[in-house]
């Protein structure tokens, strides 16, 4: 079931911008790899060549199969995606839109088969989402909707499960719940998980291996001991850190570096702006 | 272990859509100029339909009124009606916009030059072994959603659906101030072009229903089909690669046999407004927001429905004749405002 993921000098240029610059990266089978790196530094757009949604040069791998050129139908069998923003229909059932999760298994004509039934069900399950079957799925809260989506990627049923900023917009309990059950998942599926992630934090708890993003490229790759160091982020994020080791995993603390009262005030600043540069950046990517 | 139920169309919503239609189609043939006895409508469609021979009672007259110029009329109302609304139902799943309506990518401009051309320059309708202005019409709306295509997809922006609906509202643009330069130049043409805009079912027997016949059972059957996709659409044209749909091929045939219909209805009815809109809408509020639903009964209400207007159009200033956009704007125009109003959640 299980297959690894290989990206081998892969590029993407968008409208003149090189987001992407001959980037490799591997990932085992089996394995969870988190990416971390800056507002921009092209994570998802890592996803995004996996699944076929942006053009680029180089080599994308998943088992011994090049995807480029694969029919969209057999990719969305080998990956499946839970987006950072996903786009919710209005009016569709929890269950319906589970459902589309079994898109790439059936005919374009046929309606679901028992099997995809059954399996979605199963789905429903396992993420604790029965009684949200019939909830429109404009109504769930962020917790719950996060699980939706992940029940509609593993009604796809694929060996490999690419995340997008999974934990961003959940409270601190249900960033935990989300990362335990893509945790067991995964074992329990022999999943090949990639996922981009905005919390070091988060990241450095739940992966064994943490690959660092920055500018298009690869600039560290390793366990979280190596890569989350003071000096990677601040020369990648800019940010003043201490990194502490807390029953063997990395805990990474912000710290306010330049103290002093006129400097504060330049902090709480560079922290609002940090905020608002989300959003232009993930239009470029989107673009 | 949870029963999944997944959204379906249930048989019986199917026969209640169906019996409605019947029973406007026997109330409208039975309504005119001439009123007939709705008993004995039925007893000469049931003596027409099955091997049964039923005496109607009906003088050879009364007949001929029924079979040659209300029935003809009723079915070509309830399949303009029906096309126009599972057009507008696939336009706004392909776009993902409740907004949009089976003129959105300029077959209304394009038809409607067509028409100017026909009625301003082919000299006489005698001339022609068939009626040019339908022709035209026709001819006209598919070029006018060729050249939006073409505008769309020319952009180095991407292909999107949005791009798609900037160039139709380019194309459209052009095409009607080209319709409007003639209009100036030709003033007498005026208002028969006019006549045409606001729709217009007067009929002249069979000929409309045979001549729009195959372009309305493609435009069904290629839309029914991809019900399913369209639902996969509703996540959007990124998610839906994700999971295996091609969006913009899927948006393409979807926009073409909806085109091909639309521009079909248009050349034998003229501009008829707010059916595409509305009919989807009312069975989404009722029915649920899936394609695989919606399609399949706004094409039974829909027809019902440009069935009931139609009706209305021919008898309340009767003799004369109300055009039936303004009948269709009339009923539909309140009752776009009160979907507003009250439905949230809907897709509106």
């Amino acid at each position: 079931m299980s297959a690894p993921v290989a990206l081998d000098g892969v590029s993407v240029r968008l409208g003149g911008t090189t987001i992407l610059d001959h980037l490799s990266l591997d990932v085992a089978a089996g394995s969870w790899v988190s990416m971390i790196g800056p507002n921009g530094a092209g994570k998802t757009t890592v996803l995004r060549c996996i699944t076929g949604a942006v053009p680029y040069q180089g080599t994308v791998r998943i088992g011994s199969a090049g995807v480029a050129g694969m029919p969209v139908r057999e990719v969305a069998r080998m990956v499946a995606i839970v987006p950072q923003h996903p786009t919710l229909p209005e009016g569709m059932r929890v269950v319906d839109y589970v459902l589309l999760g079994r898109t790439p298994h059936r005919g374009s004509m046929t309606s679901e088969s028992e099997h995809d039934l059954l399996l979605v069900g199963q789905v429903l399950e396992t993420l604790d989402l029965e009684r949200f079957a019939d909830r429109d799925v404009a109504t769930l809260s962020g917790g719950e909707l996060q699980r939706v989506v992940i029940a509609r990627a593993l009604a796809q049923d694929t060996p490999v499960l690419l995340l997008d900023e999974p934990t961003t917009a959940l409270d601190i309990g249900a960033q935990q719940e989300v990362m335990e059950l893509i945790d067991r998942l995964r074992s329990q599926r022999e999943l090949t998980v990639l996922s981009a992630m905005h919390d070091l934090n988060v990241a450095g708890q739940f992966t064994e291996r943490i690959v660092l993003v920055s500018g298009g490229r690869v600039v560290a790759d390793g366990a979280p001991g190596d890569v989350l160091t003071p000096e990677l982020i601040d020369r990648h994020y800019g940010a003043t850190v201490r990194v502490e080791v807390d029953e063997g995993r990395v805990v990474v603390v912000p710290i306010r570096a330049r103290l002093g009262a006129d400097e504060s005030l330049d902090d709480s600043a560079d922290g609002e702006a940090d905020d608002a540069a989300d959003k232009p950046d993930e239009e470029i990517l989107d673009a | 272990m949870i029963t999944v139920r997944p959204a379906k169309l249930e048989m019986w919503w199917v026969v209640v859509a169906g019996a409605v239609l019947f029973i406007t189609a026997i109330v409208a043939v039975s309504f005119g100029a001439v009123d007939l006895d709705i008993g004995r409508v039925a007893a000469s469609i049931m003596d027409r339909l099955s091997f049964v021979e039923i005496d109607t009672g009906f003088t050879a007259q009364q007949e001929a009124i029924l079979w040659e110029i209300r029935i003809p009329r009723v079915v070509l109302a309830g399949m303009v009606g029906a096309t126009l609304a599972v057009a507008g139902g696939a336009y706004q799943g392909s776009f993902r916009n409740p907004l949009a309506d089976p003129y959105l990518l300029g077959v209304a401009a394009g038809a409607g030059l067509g028409a100017t051309l026909a009625i301003a320059y082919a000299p006489s309708t005698t001339m022609w072994p068939i009626d040019p202005l339908p022709l035209f019409a026709f001819i006209g709306g598919l070029i006018g959603v060729a050249l939006a295509y073409l505008v769309g997809y020319s952009t180095r922006a991407g292909r999107t659906s949005v791009t798609l609906i900037l160039g139709g509202v380019a194309v459209a643009a052009f095409l009607t101030a080209a319709q409007t330069y003639l209009l100036q130049r030709e003033a007498e043409t005026l208002r028969q072009v006019y006549g045409w805009i606001l729709g217009r079912l007067s009929t002249v027997g069979w000929s409309e229903v045979l001549l729009i016949l195959p372009y309305v059972v493609v435009t069904g059957v290629v839309v029914i089909a991809g019900r399913r996709r369209l639902d996969v659409l509703s996540v959007g044209d990124e998610e839906a690669l994700a999971l295996g749909v091609d969006a913009p091929r899927v948006r393409l045939v979807m926009v073409l046999a909806a085109t091909l219909g639309t521009a079909a209805a248009v050349s034998v009815a003229g501009l008829i407004g707010f059916v595409g809109i509305i009919v989807p809408h009312a069975v989404r509020i009722v029915f649920g927001t899936s394609y695989r639903v919606l399609l399949p009964l706004s094409i039974l209400y829909g027809a019902a429905f440009l069935i009931i207007a139609d009706l209305i159009a021919r008898t309340i200033v009767a003799p004369a004749e109300l055009p039936i956009g303004v009948v269709t704007a009339f009923l539909g125009a309140p009752f776009l405002a009160f979907v507003l109003r009250s439905s949230r959640g809907a897709g509106v």
